[in-house]
């Protein structure tokens, strides 16, 4: 192969992640007639997630998948899409992460300041509660408790709702729970269906707090490097596995709570008012936001808020 | 200049003994303000982290001083005197070089992150050149180091460097 | 090809003496360069290896049992567990194993343990005649026990390189670990009513029992402690460790007053010197491990395991066998560091748990401390006894015996393993 494209992944290949870059691998080298090759390096054999940005940006690898808050260090407003509920339903997160729209794009010309096209967005979810004994309703059920968090903004947004906010890793996710190190669990529900979550709690509270995406990206002189025919191949590629995954994401899900269910889960959707007083627990997590992320965030922030409006 | 360096990397070695147990002291008072006051820290778990990555690289060139890095004895140990010393020459070279690689592509990492203004964004969100520093400074110190050991060999002094504290190992 | 040439080079480089994390560095960082991929690979993989709350525990751990060390606690273990067992027949040889098993639960390493153990059993034991052979082979093969029962360095990291959960490899332990225990004692008592020429250690007192029992209670119960925090999940096995720490400093300085403020240096610097050494070779096997991948070497492997081999216990019994080989010749963490990356993509197609393979890596590694010429524990011993390496050697055979039974055992019923993590 004239050019070989190497891909560095956290998660196993067989995750839907995975799946979607053999996807990709597959129309690219077919349609390239071999020209390009494409190898993917899963399971963080190369890089950890939070190594990502760094690898892709200096040129260490050509191409990388990582979380897209991990540019929160960089891009402080890339954490709008932690933001509580200001996504939580399906038609927000579409709108929200087509390639043109006016939340992403300007994240997306943000984080090729680090060395780093975007070429596609991988969706992953949302992010649920998971508890025993009973839904987490309202603010009032995380009162006190210990919450299983990944990152700064979903952490602040606990303690804004009165809980207490502990740093878990995936991998030690199962037996924190089982063993009861935290109360409350907080997770994409694929992570619930591949860890066997159900095994150590019984209930998933809707909650879709935070939307969980991940980013392809492509170190920016290498991508200029190549003949313009393998960009448009590249990137042809990229849009179709991105719509894909996207078109997949829903049906994982369903999937997922089908299974949770199936394995003696109890699944509960929160009500709009509910949701309503989530949101009003919520404030000084967007005020922190606002102050923090700069003109991108406002921008970006306002937005959103702009979305769903059926225009 | 050598007796300089020498000085130098034991006394950054003591430090980051020291390190290691502060390192001790946040993560138990982490556990305690977590279970009595329910409130724990935003600063232990990333502090110690940190505490971890610059006590291991400043302490790596009192180590090569004093041959405390692990390496297998098998065949040098059956060496006469000369060929030992030769070999060890050798030996330190190849740990010179590795460092030297690190040292190349490591300062460019922390100088980049540090223009950039690149930090972790995590819940302490320090500068990432924080850590990343520390790379290129151990592994400088090392490459220094190493130079000098071969500097000694060169005038004549016995393989094995300055004695072994003890025998502890590591598994 | 390329493999074995790979290979060839890291084992000149390493009996040429050169240490084995720049070895790993070194060769990792040539390989990159050789094919065209980027250096950057080195200067990342040794900050991000390190820069990681798992192998956070090394220290800890190594600081905790280096401070109960010098506060003289092996002593103290040794002497009440002697008090309650030493008058059984084999009682000194089963007081010394019992001994391993609760300085293992306060220490993660399988040097420290013998050492300390050794310092005070040898001693005792050949003064009641206890055949030499014997006594060192004991203690090489007890002090191995460090390793499998939690607190566990190469349990942590083998859980750093797999990302599995360190807490479920500790509990994971406790089975085999027993196991193992039992397997000793009953050796050491058969072994004991067959040898003519060893006097019994008379009956302690209760009065010595009690003495001997309260100035041990403390640390046992910090042992406990540990455990049982881990088990009901209060703490991460890092804070775990640092718990630990703190508890043992408090017994030592504070209880027992037998922790003077320059042992306390002493123990500070030689836990530095510990760590230090062990995480630059997980570090240097980090960049070594991105080098292969690139080179798809363990990707290749997998595959032509998975293809040829189809019966796990044919997977198994290969491994073990490459790893007693491996083991003679090789530093026994850095045969862990370079053999799991390889081996970890067939673990799941074989059907195997991860943790079980932790598990069983980890007795792997206990044989490989103890088979000369390459063995740490060896060295201890022979260090500790005044001995040859010979004669350590020629007494760990049955030990070793032992070990790879228990391996057998724990394939043949793998709850001796997973029953404890998962289903208690
Ligand atoms: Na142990
Ligand atoms: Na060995």
């Amino acid at each position: 192969a004239e050019t070989t494209l190497r891909i560095t992944l956290q998660l196993p290949l067989k995750s839907h992640l995975g799946q979607n870059l053999l996807l990709f691998k597959d129309k690219v080298e077919t349609a390239s007639n071999g020209d390009i090759e494409v190898q993917i390096f899963d399971s963080a054999q190369l890089y950890k997630d939070k190594e990502v940005p760094q690898a892709v940006g200096s040129g260490a690898i050509e191409m990388g998948v990582a979380s897209l808050t991990r540019y929160v260090g960089d891009i402080p407003a890339v954490d709008i899409f932690y933001m509580p509920f200001l996504f939580n339903t399906e038609e927000l997160v579409r709108e929200a992460t087509a390639p043109d729209s006016p939340v992403r794009k300007p994240l997306d010309e943000a984080i090729m300041g680090t060395g780093a096209r975007v070429l596609w967005w991988q969706a992953y979810g949302s992010v649920i509660l998971l508890s025993n004994g009973g839904a987490i309703k309202t603010p009032a059920d995380m009162k006190d408790k210990k919450v299983r968090v990944f990152g700064k903004t979903l952490g602040k947004w606990v303690e804004a709702a009165g809980g207490v906010p502990t740093l878990i890793s995936g991998s030690e996710q199962y037996l924190a729970y089982q063993r009861g190190t935290v109360d409350i669990g907080m997770t994409g529900m694929s992570g619930v269906k591949s860890r066997r979550l159900w095994e150590v709690m019984d209930t998933v509270t809707v909650t879709n707090n935070a939307d969980i995406e991940f980013i392809v990206v492509v170190n920016e002189e290498f991508w200029q490097s190549l003949p313009e025919a393998h960009r448009e191949i590249i990137a042809t590629a990229a849009r179709e596995a991105e719509i894909a995954v996207r078109d997949a994401m829903a049906e994982i899900e369903a999937d997922a709570y089908k299974d949770a269910e199936a394995n003696g889960m109890t699944v509960y959707k929160l009500t709009p008012e509910e949701v309503e007083a989530w949101k009003a627990a919520a404030q000084p997590v967007f005020d922190s936001y606002l102050s923090d992320a700069g003109a991108l965030g406002k921008e970006v922030y306002e937005a959103a808020q702009g979305l769903g409006k059926g225009n | 200049m050598t007796a300089w360096l020498d000085r130098l990397s034991t006394w950054l070695a003591r430090v980051a003994a020291w390190l290691f147990l502060a390192t001790g002291a946040m993560l138990t008072y982490e556990v305690v303000a977590r279970y009595l006051f329910n409130a724990p820290t935003v600063w232990a778990e990333e502090l110690s982290r940190l505490l971890l990555v610059w006590g291991t690289y400043l302490a790596a060139a009192a180590l090569v001083r004093r041959r405390e890095h692990i390496r297998i004895t098998l065949v040098t140990d059956r060496l006469e005197a000369g060929p030992r010393r030769w070999l060890e020459g050798v030996s330190l070279a190849v740990v010179a070089a590795g460092c030297a690689v690190a040292v190349w592509y490591g300062t460019p990492i922390a100088v980049d992150s540090f223009l950039r203004g690149r930090s972790t964004g995590t819940m302490l969100d320090i500068p990432n050149w924080w850590s990343e520093a520390a790379i290129p400074v151990g592994c400088g110190l090392v490459v220094l180091q190493c130079l000098a050991e071969i500097a000694r060999l060169l005038r004549g002094a016995p393989a094995g460097g300055e004695a072994r504290s003890d025998m502890a190992g590591p598994t | 090809m390329i493999a074995a040439g790979i290979l060839a080079a890291l084992f000149a480089l390493l009996l040429a003496g050169v240490p084995v994390a720049f070895a790993l560095i070194a060769l990792g960082g040539a390989l990159l360069a050789l094919g065209g991929f980027s250096p950057l690979m080195v200067p990342q993989g040794l900050l991000s290896t390190v820069d990681n709350f798992v192998l956070l525990a090394v220290p800890l751990f190594l600081l905790m049992s280096n401070v109960l060390l010098k506060g003289g606690v092996g002593r103290d273990l040794f002497a009440a567990v002697q008090a309650w067992v030493g008058h059984w027949p084999g009682g000194l040889a089963v007081a010394t194993i019992l001994s391993c098993g609760l300085f293992a639960a306060i220490s993660g390493s399988s040097v420290a343990t013998a050492a300390t153990i050794g310092t005070v059993a040898i001693p005792e034991m050949t003064a009641r005649g206890y055949p030499r052979r014997f006594v060192l082979g004991l203690l090489a093969a007890g002090g191995t026990l460090g390793i499998l029962i939690p607190p566990s360095i190469p349990m942590i990291v083998y859980g750093f390189i797999t990302e599995e959960s360190v807490l479920a490899l500790f509990l994971a332990g406790i089975g085999p670990g027993l196991l193992l225990i039992v397997l000793f004692c009953g050796f050491a008592m058969v072994y004991a009513r067959f040898a003519a020429d060893y006097r019994r250690s008379e009956k302690a007192s209760w009065a010595e029992r009690k003495r001997a029992s309260l100035r041990a209670l403390p640390s046992a119960a910090l042992a406990l402690v540990i455990i049982v925090g881990i088990y009901r999940g209060a703490f991460t096995p890092t804070e775990a460790a640092a718990i630990g720490l703190a508890l043992s400093l408090l017994i030592t300085a504070g209880l027992l007053r037998t922790l003077s403020w320059a042992d306390l240096a002493d123990a500070v610097f030689e836990a530095m010197v510990t760590t230090v050494t062990i995480l630059l070779i997980v570090a240097g096997a980090k960049v070594f491990g991105k080098a292969i991948t690139l080179y798809r070497i363990p990707q290749d492997i997998s595959a032509f395991i998975i293809d040829t081999v189809s019966v796990p216990a044919l997977f198994v019994l290969a491994v073990a066998a490459v790893l007693v080989v491996m083991g003679l010749f090789l530093e026994a963490l850095s045969m862990m560091l370079i053999m799991v990356p390889v081996l970890a993509p067939s673990i799941l197609p074989m059907g195997l748990d991860p943790i079980w393979f932790g598990v069983f890596f980890v007795i792997m590694v206990e044989c490989a401390l103890i088979t000369p010429p390459v063995g740490l524990n060896l060295y201890v011993i022979q260090a500790v006894g005044h001995a040859r390496l010979g004669e350590v050697a020629a007494g760990v055979w049955p030990f070793l015996a032992l070990m790879l039974a228990t391996i057998a055992i724990c394939y043949l019923v793998p709850s001796v393993v997973l029953y404890i993590p998962f289903h208690l």
